[in-house]
């Protein structure tokens, strides 16, 4: 079996983000990347499948500007055997677009699997997977946090509102990875030393039918600062009329 | 003298002994030599050859820990040294009649005075060592079992006793047979003479001989035994207290990513040839578990259990390492298990206990690195504070931006700015993240502002020491951060380097130069004692009541720092500190060492609850430390018993910035 991973780089979640001078982009200077975590699910999984005899090979696919490189070669050094960058200029909010640039190259590729994460921490959009299904003509199952594997046999765990549901499918198939699959792996020095030594393939690609752009980023609305009601019993009465009267949350 | 069959057959026996004595050596001399090199064992011989006789003549190793057994000890050691001589005279006896190394005379009279005293000493000592080791059985030479369970200390107590006590009887045999001018100064020889009174002169002679072949007998036994059992010490544990390291407790060897693929030890042929003369070199005493907080705390590891897990790994893998082959298994699992060495703290206890010089946390330390790098074995509570490392450049994964967030509504002068300064004051991670930690940064921040200081922070630009990586084999990561501090550092002027916390001093001042990195860094107790003496600043208030302090162990052990922040304490207290017990070199770790601050703490007893009941035995209100991870285990110690109205923490600058006007 061969599997696919698609991964994405993303800010690391503790970034101080700021807005870009243009108001269209965050800037990102001083940021760290980091793999995104629901990728990082992704690629685990896909390493365990072939630690337990599963599966044959992994390639991990990215996409984006020249940095993305250090997310692959830490995805080699988690264990996958080969990456690709499909390598833009900058990265599309058109998530069907995105989608697009996967679905090409991915058709050119053998694969029995794709991995990937549910969302990624910073766009959100959740799209990628279905839509590349879509493209690709092949089962989808989204928010997935147990996968067996059995032959051409597949079957999930999803999570859905206050439950959980089983689903069946079979090879190929995309699977998008939730919080609770696995807990990924810190990649092996030993990995990071061979990861430092391969090479990262690089294919020049551009977003195509691009429907959707940012016009203006803006910061949240700063958290207005907690309030001490009183102290002791004195203070319930008083905690529950405000909660009721101003936060209205009773 | 013996006639030429007596002769002949003496020989032979001799020839056989020392023959299986020097096989069985140079068998453990060729497995020393299939270490790896280690060259700074031989720098400063002299220094080194003083030391041993500092150490090793006076049986101060032994005693230093352990008085009176120790004495006991001493006493035997003693015997040995004399008898060693004095076999000479024995065999010589059975060629020439009345031989004597020193002939006739005086010299000859008191040698023999002084091993008939020796002789005495060394068995009131084997007896005592006996009954210490058979009926009083302390926990440091019975537990844990089985590995304590060997007879060998059995045998070779009964053959010390039985090496004097024959050696009296056949002297007394001599006395009646030879006459009183044999036995001028002889006085405990001369008492073993009623018990052979009255015999016949031909009884008398085949009791000394047979008196005088069990003695040799013995002799030549022990000789075949010493170097297959721990007691291969003797001639082990002198050598290795020569080889000692000179550098601070636990300072570990750079990995060089650029050469080396394999990282640490995963079979026993990548240890270096000093840690093989170690595993030779213990002799289970314990003085090592008795200190050690992970063992006292009931815990996997017993540093001595290390050294004799290693010792017997090794000796089982001698026909593979002596043909030049891998050995068969690796170290882990069946040798030594990942609970021991996860277990140990770093505290350095078992090294400054150890009397014959072991280095039992680079072997640990060598064993964690191959386990983090090349098996990708660890505890998975690290693996944040790893990720956190990698991409923040600290154990918590708080916001690199955010480091210096706590100087909010401080002065503190950031080094971009300054750019030239007396002391470049390195915050740390703890310092810079920890709630605690930050309030000792505060108070520090505090002190140097009044005291006119010139000094400056890094900022967002400070890293993270690195410590945390190091010390659980992540040598990769911690470069990473050493790297990458060293490069900021350049940037900038400075004098000295100040740091709150004992990791970031310890790891910048003594193992950063190995990446070009070399400073001379401060400690803050070190650069408080002196803006006190010098009457920078002045301490009026005194509201701590008693005061107890906390040694942390690379302040104290790894760097001998230990009277700065004592004098820092009477000044601020205006009265003397109530010890700990354990104080100083002794001092009890607090569990946070060796990256144990960010690993759970699950099996036992928990390190710091222990050391909080020994401050809280002292009747001291408040217990003084000088590391924020020791003040963060203090504080979680002192409130998961519940006893936040009896015992405060408080680090050293804290106390001070109360005790300022």
């Amino acid at each position: 079996m061969k599997i696919i991973v698609c991964l994405k780089q993303v800010p690391d979640t503790e970034a101080n983000i700021k807005i870009d001078t243009n108001g269209k982009s965050i800037s990102e200077a001083g940021i760290k990347f980091i793999i995104n975590p629901y990728s990082e699910y992704a690629i685990e999984e896909a390493i365990r499948l072939k630690e337990a005899g599963k599966a044959e090979s992994i390639t991990a696919v990215s996409w984006g500007p020249e940095r993305v490189s250090e997310a692959l070669k830490t995805a080699l050094a988690m264990g996958v055997d080969d990456v690709l960058l499909l390598k833009t200029d900058s990265y599309s909010v058109d998530s069907f677009a995105t989608a697009g640039i996967l679905a090409a190259k991915l058709k050119t590729m053998e694969y029995d699997l794709i991995l990937m994460g549910k969302e990624t921490i910073d766009d959100g959009s959740m799209q990628i997977g279905p839509m590349l299904s879509e493209l690709l003509n092949i089962p989808c199952v989204t928010v997935v946090t147990k996968l067996d594997v059995d032959g051409e046999h597949v079957t999930v765990k999803r999570e859905v509102e206050g439950g959980s549901e089983i689903i069946e499918t079979s090879t190929p198939c995309i699977i998008t990875c939730q919080k609770g699959l696995n807990e990924p792996r810190y990649p092996s020095i030993r990995g990071v030393m061979m990861a430092k030594k391969k090479q990262v393939t690089t294919e020049q690609v551009s977003f195509e039918g691009e429907n959707l752009s940012i016009n203006k980023l803006s910061y949240p609305a700063a958290r207005s600062e907690g309030k001490v009601v009183g102290e002791g019993a004195d203070a319930v009465a008083e905690l529950v009329r405000l909660l009721r009267e101003e936060a209205k949350v009773l | 003298m013996l006639n030429l069959f007596g002769q002949i057959v003496l020989l032979l026996c001799i020839l056989a002994s020392t023959g299986f004595f020097f096989l069985e050596v140079r068998k453990r001399y060729r497995l020393v030599k299939t270490g790896l090199k280690d060259e700074k064992r031989w720098d400063k011989p002299v220094k080194r050859l003083g030391f041993v006789v500092a150490r090793v003549a006076t049986q101060l190793c032994s005693i230093k820990d352990r008085p009176v057994v120790g004495v006991m000890h001493a006493f035997v050691f003693w015997g040995f040294v004399f008898f060693t001589v004095a076999t000479i005279n024995h065999v010589g006896g059975a060629f020439g009649k009345g031989f004597s190394l020193w002939g006739k005379g005086l010299f000859n009279d008191l040698w023999f005075l002084g091993v008939d005293i020796i002789a005495v000493f060394c068995i009131i000592g084997t007896i005592y060592l006996a009954v210490r080791r058979y009926f009083v059985k302390p926990i440091a030479i019975t537990k844990p079992m089985p590995i304590s369970r060997s007879p060998q200390s059995a045998i070779v107590l009964s053959l010390i006793f039985g090496l004097m006590l024959t050696y009296l009887l056949n002297q007394g045999a001599e006395i009646i047979l030879i006459g009183e001018s044999f036995a001028k100064w002889m006085p405990f020889t001369r008492a073993t003479v009623p018990l052979m009174a009255g015999m016949s002169a031909g009884s008398l002679h085949i009791l000394n001989s047979f008196f005088w072949w069990s003695h040799i007998l013995m002799v030549l036994a022990f000789l075949v035994f010493i170097p297959h059992s721990k007691h291969f010490h003797l001639l082990a544990g002198p050598i290795n207290i020569f080889l000692r390291s000179h550098d601070p407790i636990g300072t570990l060897k750079k990995v060089d990513f650029e050469k080396v693929e394999e990282f640490g030890v995963t079979n026993v042929n990548q240890f270096q040839w000093k840690n093989i003369i170690d595993f030779f070199s213990c002799v289970d005493c314990g003085r090592c578990q008795d200190v050690c907080p992970a063992f006292q705390s009931d815990k996997a590891l017993s540093p001595k259990v290390i050294m004799m897990s290693l010792r017997k790994h090794i000796l089982h893998e001698s026909d593979n390492l002596l043909s030049g082959n891998a050995p068969a298994e690796p170290v882990m699992d069946k040798w030594i298990t990942a609970d021991e060495i996860w277990a140990c703290t770093t505290c350095g206890a078992c090294m400054e206990a150890c009397p014959v010089s072991n280095e039992h946390i680079p072997t640990i330390l060598e064993l964690r690195r191959a386990q983090m790098m090349m098996e990708n074995k660890f505890p998975q509570e690290l693996n944040p504070a790893f990720k956190g490392l990698e991409t923040n450049s600290n154990p918590w994964n708080m916001g690199s931006s955010t480091r210096a967030d706590w100087t909010e509504g401080f002065e503190v002068p950031i080094m971009a700015e300054k750019q030239e300064v007396d002391y470049l004051w390195y915050v740390g991670c703890a310092g810079s993240f920890d709630d605690r930690g930050k309030e000792i940064s505060k108070a520090f921040a505090k002190i140097l502002n009044k005291a006119g200081v010139s000094y400056a922070i890094l900022g967002e630009e400070e890293g993270c020491c690195g410590d945390p990586a190091r010390r659980v084999g992540n040598e990769y990561l911690f470069q990473m951060n050493a790297e990458q501090n060293i490069e900021t550092f350049k940037q900038y002027k400075f004098k000295k380097i100040v740091t709150c916390c004992p990791h970031g001093y310890h790891i910048l001042k003594n193992e950063y130069n190995e990446f070009g990195g070399q400073y001379e860094v401060v400690h803050h107790s070190q650069l408080l004692a002196e803006l006190i003496s010098s009457g920078k600043i002045e301490l009026t208030q005194n509201g701590n009541g008693i005061i107890t302090f906390h040694d942390s162990c690379y302040l104290g052990r790894y760097n001998q720092i230990f009277d700065e922040p004592r004098s820092i304490l009477r000044a601020a207290t205006k009265q003397e500190i109530v010890e700990m017990p354990r104080a100083k070199t002794k001092s009890f770790c607090c569990g946070a060492g060796g990256g144990r601050m960010f690993m759970e703490e699950t099996e036992g007893k928990r390190i710091n609850h222990i050391r909080v009941e020994e401050a809280q035995k002292t009747g001291a209100a408040t217990v003084g430390t000088a590391c924020p991870f020791c003040m963060s285990m203090f504080d979680d110690g002192i409130k998961e018993k519940g006893i936040e109205d009896k015992l405060k923490v408080q680090d050293i600058a804290q106390i001070i910035a109360n005790a300022m006007s």
